[in-house]
């Protein structure tokens, strides 16, 4: 059975949306650089962030999924629940910040939660058809190796009827 | 042993010395901004204390750490240039005293450095 993976299919809708609408640094004119990844990849953060220059990282980690059947003789659903976490770091340049990771983090939660919405419902005769909604968001900061760093955690729920 | 500065001018490695100053609250945060001096050269020895491999969601970051030993007042996230790399003094720094005078300064710097 050929079908597409939802961490494809998540990562596919968030990166349309930031194409389409993309986020902005401080100031509110300049497009942020966002970088889009599966997690768990064997990038160093710093080379990310400054040098590549991205003011923006998500990356599509691996989920958690589980079958359920409501009532007999209804066909079994699964729920798989995607994490994607947004990471951001303060960005100076020349001393004075041009991205401040806290207000990133914001200005991202809300284009995500756009983006899934819109995507909501898969197109109609999609296969697999699917519903997708952002369950959850845990948001933290911590310092390491020598970076501050903001992490959001947002949870999507991708559930579908095939196994 | 009166003072153990002569050991560290003698032996130790000459390193800049950044002092962290605070300045005007972000508009954003709240937070005041942060700057370093363009600093000055102090003496200063050095001892590994080992490298440890983080793994937040977005890849993986170095955490070096070095146990800096100097007679220079260093302060708490000042930051220190040493062999074309910046460190910033992650810990509050210890003074050790022989006798009621001051010896000398440890504290623990993290690699801050791209």
């Amino acid at each position: 059975m050929a079908g597409t993976d939802p961490r494809t299919t998540i990562k596919g809708i968030v990166d349309a949306y930031i194409a389409a609408i993309p986020i902005k640094k401080d100031d509110g004119i300049v497009d942020a650089s966002v970088g889009s990844l599966w997690e768990s990849g064997p990038e160093n953060l710093k080379y990310l962030f400054f040098t590549v220059g991205y003011d923006v990282v998500i990356t599509f980690g691996e989920p958690r999924s589980r079958a359920e059947r409501r009532i007999q003789d209804v066909p079994v659903h699964y729920l798989m629940s995607y994490p994607f976490t947004v990471t951001t770091v303060d960005k100076p340049l020349t001393g004075v910040l041009v991205c401040t990771a806290a207000e990133m983090q914001y200005k991202v939660t809300l284009a995500l939660r756009t983006a899934i919405g819109a995507s909501a419902q898969s197109g109609a005769g999609l296969t697999p058809a699917y519903t997708l909604s952002i369950q959850s968001d845990t948001a933290l900061h911590k310092r390491v190796g020598g970076l501050d760093i903001w992490e959001s955690t947002h949870v999507a729920e991708y559930e579908t009827d095939y196994g | 042993m009166a003072t153990i500065a002569p050991f560290i001018s003698n032996a130790g490695e000459t390193v800049t010395w950044q002092q962290r100053t605070l300045g005007l609250p972000d508009a954003v945060t709240g937070w005041p901004a942060v700057s370093w001096a363009a600093g000055g050269d102090i003496k200063a020895l050095f001892r590994k204390m080992g490298v440890r491999e983080a793994e937040p969601h977005a890849g993986r970051i170095t955490e070096v750490r070095l146990k800096m030993y100097t007679y220079s007042l260093v302060q708490h996230r000042d930051r220190i240039v040493y062999g074309g790399q910046t460190y910033e003094v992650e810990s509050a720094p210890e003074d050790y005293n022989l006798r009621g005078t001051f010896v000398y300064r440890a504290c623990i710097l993290v690699l801050v450095s791209v």
